[in-house]
């Protein structure tokens, strides 16, 4: 069985998972991943795209502009897949000042020097030594600062903090380059066994990532009622929110059998349906 | 406690902020310019944030001391609240701050000589005097052993005794307080809910035993404790359980030497409704019906309508109406 699909069996944690877009700026970083979590290319597209049950990897390309381009189209070609905000992670190579190559690194600082601007993952748990980010328009030869460099953080995050809650967004990043070890020693073999190495942490960082979500989404999510009803009639845009929250309170309220025998009845329109629904809370004290 | 902390570099080399990044010496310590950065961004899931909240150490600046809002504790004399915190790291679900906040993270303030300098200022302005409120946007004392906010605040109340500090809490923190002598116009206000609403609503509060064991101890030692009951919140056996916590409340304390006590329903800003309703569409709590009126929330009484009232009856058995008051 492919790591990828036990890694799924393990988060899936029955029906309340996100879906998991990772976006990886260069084929050679994409290929270990690719592999170990058992990912099918998916054909067409502006990016190259590989999918596998729950979760969406996209290739971008060098630098920020790609970056954003690519997580803006994963974003949009797999909006319809879940009902649940997916989880964004980018995963890729980094320089760094300090750190030796092969370290591993959880970021929790993404600062762009180009528009000054810094943000901040949410700093999840993690056995992962932790970071800052500098994401620069040319590869850094110079290591600057004590962070990691790399070509596409910040503009990753801007876009996919569009998308999910920025607790669903994170960064991670493998040391592939630093003061000894000059950018011009990186080949293709060693990137792709850097980037074998990373997905251990990837698949961890996944899982916790995951455990969040799924407790959320459990949350959040709707009594069945709810899609009976919305088959039956046509709802405005304002109507079909005031359903979804009623149907929510009524579940929160322990009243879901209630909800069921509403949504049975012979009403004629939405707007009957939510009046029933309406005052079947009227009266509920906890 | 906390997952990280974020610290302002302005204030980094403040010794309040190396003092506490010494006692959290394995948590992560980010840098930031300003804590609104990571405190006020967008996108921000207050109810996923709050399992992994981090402490944001910054510099507060501006009006430090601020009016309470209309109908806000006692009467008289001008009444002024100020924040050294924001953000509390319990978890209640009823509590507003879920939705005024955008962030679950708790910031301290670090610059408490410039809010001592401010009240200061405000009691010189106030003929000496004034009420003045800690806990609005925070709980005082549940960081005590880390923000030492009593050790700090407690000499200027001690220099001018006809000013008022309210310190409102559900912290059993009281360890500082305890160890100082005890000032009369330093009242530490504790917030009570019945048994049930407390187990159901109030996640990481001390239970209420051991709060009220440490408002005895207070008492003992000769400090001014108040009560307040809020926010009661209908259920179908609101009576009986206020009852019985009544009946534990003024059988630990001496009832004739509490400060005041007093009692409010369920309310918030309707804005702030709407967003801890979006958050915890769970919540039974928010499936209750609710009043709206000139842009505040409260609980529908699907009783007989007169809770509150017989509520108040009920505290009428225990302490004197000059004692009393309910929150507007």
């Amino acid at each position: 069985m492919p790591v990828g699909k036990e890694l799924m069996d393990k988060t899936s944690m029955a029906d309340f998972s996100s879906p998991v877009n990772l976006v990886v700026a260069h084929a050679i970083e994409a290929k270990p991943i690719i592999q170990r979590l058992g990912l099918k290319s998916v054909n067409g597209g502006a990016f190259r795209r590989y999918q596998a049950q729950g979760v969406n990897l996209v290739v971008s390309g060098i630098g920020r502009v790609n970056a954003a381009a690519a997580t803006a189209y994963l974003s949009a070609v797999t909006i319809d897949d879940s009902m649940y905000d997916p989880i964004w992670i980018n995963a890729g190579i980094a320089g760094h000042k300090t750190f030796e190559l092969g370290v591993s690194l959880i970021i929790r600082k993404i600062t762009d020097p180009v528009t000054n601007r810094s943000y901040y993952p949410l700093p999840i748990a993690s056995s992962l030594p932790s970071s800052d980010l500098v994401t620069v328009d040319v590869p850094e030869e110079e290591y600057s600062q004590n962070a990691a460099f790399d070509m596409e953080g910040s503009a990753f995050w801007s876009i996919a903090t569009k998308f999910s809650p920025i607790e669903f967004v994170q960064l991670l990043k493998i040391v592939s380059d630093n003061p000894e070890n000059t950018i011009n020693t990186l080949s293709k073999d060693k990137i792709e066994t850097l980037m074998d190495e990373l997905v251990v942490g990837l698949q961890l960082l996944i899982t916790e990532l995951q455990t969040l979500a799924s407790q959320y989404n459990c949350a959040i999510s709707l009594p069945t009622a709810y899609e009976k009803m919305v088959q039956r009639f046509n709802f405005t845009v304002t109507q079909s929110s005031q359903l979804r929250r009623a149907c929510q309170q009524f579940k929160a309220a322990g009243l879901e059998p209630k909800l069921e025998e509403i949504s049975a009845l012979k009403l004629q329109s939405a707007k009957q349906l939510l009046a029933e629904i309406n005052a079947g809370l009227e009266r509920f004290t906890i | 406690m906390f997952a990280a902390i974020y610290v302002e570099k302005e204030i980094k080399q403040h010794p309040r902020t190396l003092e506490i990044l010494n006692r959290f010496s394995d948590l992560p310590v980010i840098d930031c310019e300003r804590y609104g950065e990571v405190f006020n961004r967008n996108a921000q899931n207050f109810r996923i944030q709050k399992q992994l909240p981090s402490l944001i150490l910054a510099k507060k600046f501006g009006n430090l001391v601020l009016p309470t809002p209309e109908g806000y504790g006692f009467e008289g004399q001008g009444s002024y609240y100020f924040s050294h915190m924001m953000n509390c790291v319990y978890d209640c679900r009823y509590c507003f701050l879920q939705g005024m906040y955008r962030s679950a993270n708790t910031v301290l303030f670090v610059n408490y000589e410039d809010f001592y300098f401010d009240l200061e200022r405000y009691i010189k302005n106030t003929n000496n005097a004034g009420n003045y409120y800690s806990g609005y946007d925070c709980d005082s004392l549940a960081l005590e052993p880390v923000s030492h906010f009593c050790q700090f605040f407690l000499p200027l109340f001690r220099k001018y005794p006809d000013a008022m500090l309210e310190i409102r809490t559900k912290s059993t923190q009281v360890r500082g307080l305890l160890e100082a002598q005890a000032l009369n116009n330093v009242i530490v206000a504790m917030s009570f809910a019945s048994e049930a609403a407390t187990a159901r609503w109030e996640h990481k509060v001390p239970s209420l035993k051991k709060r009220l064991e440490a408002l005895v101890k207070l008492q003992k030692n000769g400090w001014p404790v108040a009560l307040r009951f809020e926010p009661i919140i209908y259920t179908e056996t609101v009576l009986e359980e206020y009852a019985a916590l009544f009946k534990l409340v003024f059988s630990s304390l001496n009832a004739e030497k509490l400060h005041s006590v007093s009692l409010g329903e369920f309310r918030m800003p309707t804005e702030f409704y709407k967003n801890i309703s979006k958050l915890y569409p769970d919540e039974a709590l928010y499936a209750q019906p609710i009043n709206v009126q000139e842009g505040e929330v409260s609980l529908k009484d699907n009783s007989d309508g007169s809770t509150i009232e017989k509520l108040e009856a009920m505290l009428n058995e225990f302490v004197s109406p000059t004692q009393y008051y309910r929150c507007a």
